[in-house]
């Protein structure tokens, strides 16, 4: 491939699924359904293939760049605005159109569509995330950040014959639309001390000078409000509410992909601009992410236990995984980015799988409640199998791709004899895991005790065409299934690990960033050391995987525990799942104390 | 004049921020909180424009009488407000139809009465 | 939460987040004395280069055009929203055959009537022509599709519901919305075909200061005048249904 294919691929990304929204949206009322899903469908593989082309040319030759409108950089003045594509973004953005076309498949046949506006929401979605993905300038990151909000309030709302789902989509509104104007008061902090807006450029001002307070408050704005996103506590609430009312074509959208592309946004922002500044200050912001990290994963972890609605189950099981991205970040090394991205990878292919029979379960049975499917779900076998198979998945077992991604996360805890920030991180998937068998379990076998507390609907709609399923198509079961087998594949392939790791360690590089961005220079990824899979990581996966089957049946059989421990767990608990209230006014004043408590705590400790 | 009018500015936006986001928590009226997410734009506006503002320059239009070269403020920070302006009549727009919704379904805009998903 | 502990965390937490923002306030340049290299660079150059007058408009369709790009787009993804959710089985709008509600009922006396119908053409001109002339005066695409939106407004005004639905035709409206958004998307990636640069400035530059001038600027500021101009009338004609709905179930 050359470098003028390259170049022209790298704003294509973008501009392919736009265009397809725009000509999707006025033709809802002319055009049959399997036209604008197959359009859709086109779209989504058009920028799949190109995404992992240009992450496969910018392996062997370095960044693209490509600046719009022909602005290329004057000495080092960045006047236009740039799409830096390098090996991880283009990565990524290859699996936000992998997830999409996914989801495309899933609504084929048989899904309840509304007319087909919603192929149009959804494919400017797909370019706002990609958009995001590739871009090289920190407002242009904010625009893509507000297309992608602007999609997720109407995509949430799908549902519009249901209160409950419109009251999500407010909360996610509301939330969401706040963070953004947090990033853009950062932004307008930190333009007003640089006067630049490209991320190359604004790195190489901000290192001229040691930081003051302006920088790290900054820092705090537009990492909070990207973390409110990303499903960090205490920003995470808004999270579970959308996903129990979002169709599952979307739930596996938010979790699969969306949550991580705002931590990738975070990653991107730190290490070509703060870095050099921040690094004096490296252990106290270390120390803020892995502790926020290690809350998250055990918030969620925990709440994810205490549910009954599938999808809220496993929405929690995503805010708990987003606090283990985030702890990965926040190691500060390329190590701890490769994991974090490998992670990514297989954590969105197996939680998509578990919504796709999640939602499976809704057409069949018409519940998403753990008790009333009890014992159903025998009817669906396939189904069942592959439900119980992702929650092993999740757990870590080999050979899932999960395990190769706890496998570097070990290993680079090991480096910095951080044993009990692994120590948590493995009880927080044990458990979340743990979740989703014990309702697996109970689904597909009836036996033990379903769980009684957390919310529940009165009736659910069932989101196909026509009443109920009497089978499950097999448009909607190939979907799990492949995604399980990608996971899989991706959990074996030695290549891909390496792949990950080389395009890492130019991802944490900055003077090779911004040589490629503001020079034109480039060259290849740098080597990097091989990490073979050793036996001790394979006996460490299956430990974790037999703890959350051990919390399975705890959950199942919890009748017979001891009643003493239930006053130590209740009342806390309680405590914790009255704080999830679903009304966005108590949001709003969590996220005020999260960005108080951020921003005292980055201005006090890097004193 | 004192040194801390020249900070002024700024600081008029971060309270914009907080009084806004103290609006919506304490709102019991989903256009209530509409019009408080508006407060909470302002404040962006409200610190991108003061960053802007020069005292001895014009604006950044130019014409026969005002040559291209004459001291104007920055067009830049003009671009990044205007695209905020279009964000937030979006965002209000999508909210609005969300409320015009749920009256409908449940008769009430009260988010303290609508209780969505408590436990 | 009780409404009073909710309150007190906001409010502590409002003032610690106040307390420490106010050093990095510090940190910037005094009101009135920003200056930077990005800004004296583009208020250099972009006259000569672009032969165009008015700078924030440069920086918006040229410059920074890429991020219009995505503002237009936010737009459009917003007005398809509304009118996604405005679209299932019980809020499809019944096209009455005579107005729901008489003139007298509705409060509308004769000021109300005549003075929207003479500023309605005043107002869709304006639009007009900020739209098109924003190279050259402060204006530009957005700036006179919300003027061209208050001009449909007025219509609404002055004639009522009815009429205003039936000169408002969604269908016409719905499709040249999108032809705005697709066609920006359109001359990018034509000119990143036909110079290997997204949303290069490929149309000739034309003389400083003539009507149609500074290349692709015009056209993109035309297209997004179109955009939204029809977006926000869109989106009244929406809004505007409900109230017809509301009635029809009220009554």
């Amino acid at each position: 491939m050359s470098a003028a294919t390259a170049n022209v691929f790298a704003p294509l990304c973008l501009a392919v699924p736009l265009l397809a929204a725009a000509l999707l949206a006025p033709f809802t009322k002319h055009m049959p359904r399997w036209l604008s899903s197959c359009i859709a469908a086109g779209a989504s593989l058009a920028v799949v293939g190109m995404s992992i082309a240009l992450a496969l040319y910018t392996s062997a030759h370095g960044p693209v760049v490509h600046w719009m409108g022909g602005w290329t950089p004057r000495g080092e003045l960045a006047i236009g605005i740039s799409f830096s594509v390098d090996a991880m973004g283009a990565g990524l953005s290859a699996f936000i159109a992998l997830l999409v076309f996914a989801a495309t498949v899933y609504t084929w046949m048989k899904f309840d569509l509304v007319g087909t506006l919603f192929h149009s929401l959804l494919m400017a979605f797909l370019g706002a995330m990609c958009g995001y993905a590739l871009t090289g300038d920190l407002f242009n990151m904010f625009v893509w950040f507000e297309l992608m909000s602007a999609a997720a309030i109407a995509l949430t709302a799908h549902k519009i014959e249901e209160a409950e789902a419109i009251e999500g989509a407010v909360n996610l509104a509301v939330t969401n639309t706040i963070a953004g104007f947090m990033v853009l008061l950062g932004i307008g902090l930190l333009y007003g001390r640089t006067d630049a807006l490209n991320l190359a450029q604004l790195g190489q001002v901000v290192a001229q000078r040691p930081p003051d307070a302006l920088i790290l408050a900054s820092f705090a704005l537009i990492v909070c409000g990207y973390f409110v996103k990303g499903a960090v506590v205490p920003f995470h609430f808004w999270l579970d509410d959308a996903h129990a009312v979002a169709p599952t074509p979307i739930c596996i959208l938010f979790s699969g992909i969306m949550v991580q592309v705002a931590l990738y946004g975070v990653t991107r922002i730190y290490w070509t601009v703060y870095s050099p500044a921040l690094s004096p200050h490296a252990h106290e912001i270390k120390a803020l992410f892995l502790g926020v990290g290690i809350a998250t994963a055990l918030i969620g972890a925990i709440m994810a236990y205490a549910q009954r609605h599938l999808k809220r189950l496993l929405a929690f099981s995503t805010v708990s995984h987003s606090g283990m991205f985030v702890a990965a970040m926040g190691l500060f090394d390329a190590t701890g980015v490769a994991a974090a991205a490998l992670f990514v990878l297989a954590h969105g292919l197996v939680k998509s799988g578990l919504f796709v029979c999640a939602g499976n379960y809704l057409n069949r049975f018409r519940s998403l409640d753990e008790n009333v499917l009890g014992g159903k779900a025998r009817e669906a076998p396939l189904n069942s199998a592959l439900f119980l198979l992702g929650g092993l998945a999740l757990a870590g077992m080999p050979p899932f791709a999960i395990s190769a991604a706890k496998v570097l996360y070990d290993a680079s805890m090991k480096d910095h004899t951080l044993f009990s920030v692994a120590a948590f991180m493995a009880f927080a998937s044990a458990l979340d895991a743990g979740a989703v068998l014990r309702a697996g379990i109970h689904i597909t076998w009836g036996i033990g005790k379903g769980q009684q507390t957390g919310y529940s609907p009165r009736e659910e709609e069932p989101e196909c065409d026509g009443d109920r399923l009497e089978k499950t198509p097999w448009t909607m079961l190939a979907v799990p299934a492949l995604l399980l087998a990608v996971a899989v594949w991706v959990g074996m392939s030695g290549v891909l690990w390496h792949g990950i790791e080389r395009a890492a360690h130019a991802f944490v590089d900055r003077q090779y960033y911004v040589a490629a961005v503001l020079h034109g220079v480039t060259r290849a990824l740098p080597r990097a050391p091989w990490e073979p899979r050793t036996a001790q990581d394979i006996a460490i996966n299956l430990s974790v995987t037999a703890a959350a089957i051990v919390f399975a049946f705890l959950g199942l059989f919890r009748d017979h525990v001891p009643q003493m421990l239930r006053p130590i767990f209740g009342p806390p608990l309680k405590q914790l799942r009255g704080l999830h209230s679903g009304i966005y006014t108590d949001y709003v004043a969590y996220m005020m104390f999260g960005i108080a408590a951020y921003s005292l705590y980055l201005v006090v400790a890097a004193r | 004049m004192n040194a801390w009018t020249l900070y002024f500015p700024y600081a008029v936006a971060f309270w914009l921020f907080v009084v806004g986001c103290f609006g919506i928590t304490q709102s019991r009226n989903l256009i209530h909180t509409v019009l408080c997410l508006t407060v909470v734009q302002s404040s962006t506006y409200m610190l991108l424009l003061s960053i802007d503002f020069h005292a001895k320059a014009g604006a950044p239009l130019f014409s026969s009488t005002n040559p291209p070269g004459s001291p104007s403020v920055d067009p830049i920070l003009h671009a990044l407000t205007l695209t905020d302006i279009v964000v937030g009549a979006t965002v209000t727009a999508l909210l609005l139809a969300l409320t015009v919704q749920i009256h409908r379904r449940r008769g009430t805009i009260d988010p303290q009465r609508l209780r969505p998903m408590s436990e | 939460m009780s409404i009073r502990i909710r309150t007190w965390v906001y409010v502590i937490s409002a003032l610690v987040l106040f307390g420490t923002m106010m050093p990095a306030i510090g940190g910037l340049p005094a009101f009135g004395s920003f200056s930077g290299a990005y800004t004296d660079m583009v208020l250099r150059v972009a006259t000569m280069e672009r032969h165009i007058y008015n700078v924030p408009t440069a920086v918006n369709f040229d410059y920074r055009g890429f991020d219009t790009l995505g503002e237009e787009f936010i737009f459009f993804t917003s007005v398809v929203g509304v009118l996604f959710l405005f679209s299932g089985v019980g809020s499809k709008a019944i096209e009455h055959e005579q107005p729901m509600e008489s003139q007298r009922t509705r409060g509308q006396t004769g000021a109300i009537r005549w003075f929207p119908v003479g500023l309605t053409a005043f107002l869709a001109a304006l639009g007009m022509d900020l739209g098109a002339h924003g190279q050259l005066t402060p204006g530009g695409g957005f700036q006179g599709g919300a003027v061209f939106g208050s001009a449909m407004a007025c219509i609404y005004l002055a004639v009522g519901l009815h009429a205003f639905v039936k000169t408002a035709n969604k269908q016409v409206f719905d499709h040249l919305e999108a032809l705005g958004a697709f066609s920006f998307a359109a001359l990018g990636a034509a000119a990143l075909f036909v110079t290997g640069a997204f949303l290069k400035n490929i149309m000739p530059l034309g003389q400083t200061g003539a009507t149609v001038s500074s290349g692709s600027i015009y056209f993109l500021s035309c297209a997004v005048f179109v955009e939204i101009g029809c977006g926000f009338t869109l989106l009244m004609l929406t809004f505007l249904k409900q109230t017809q709905q509301t009635a029809e179930e009220e009554a």
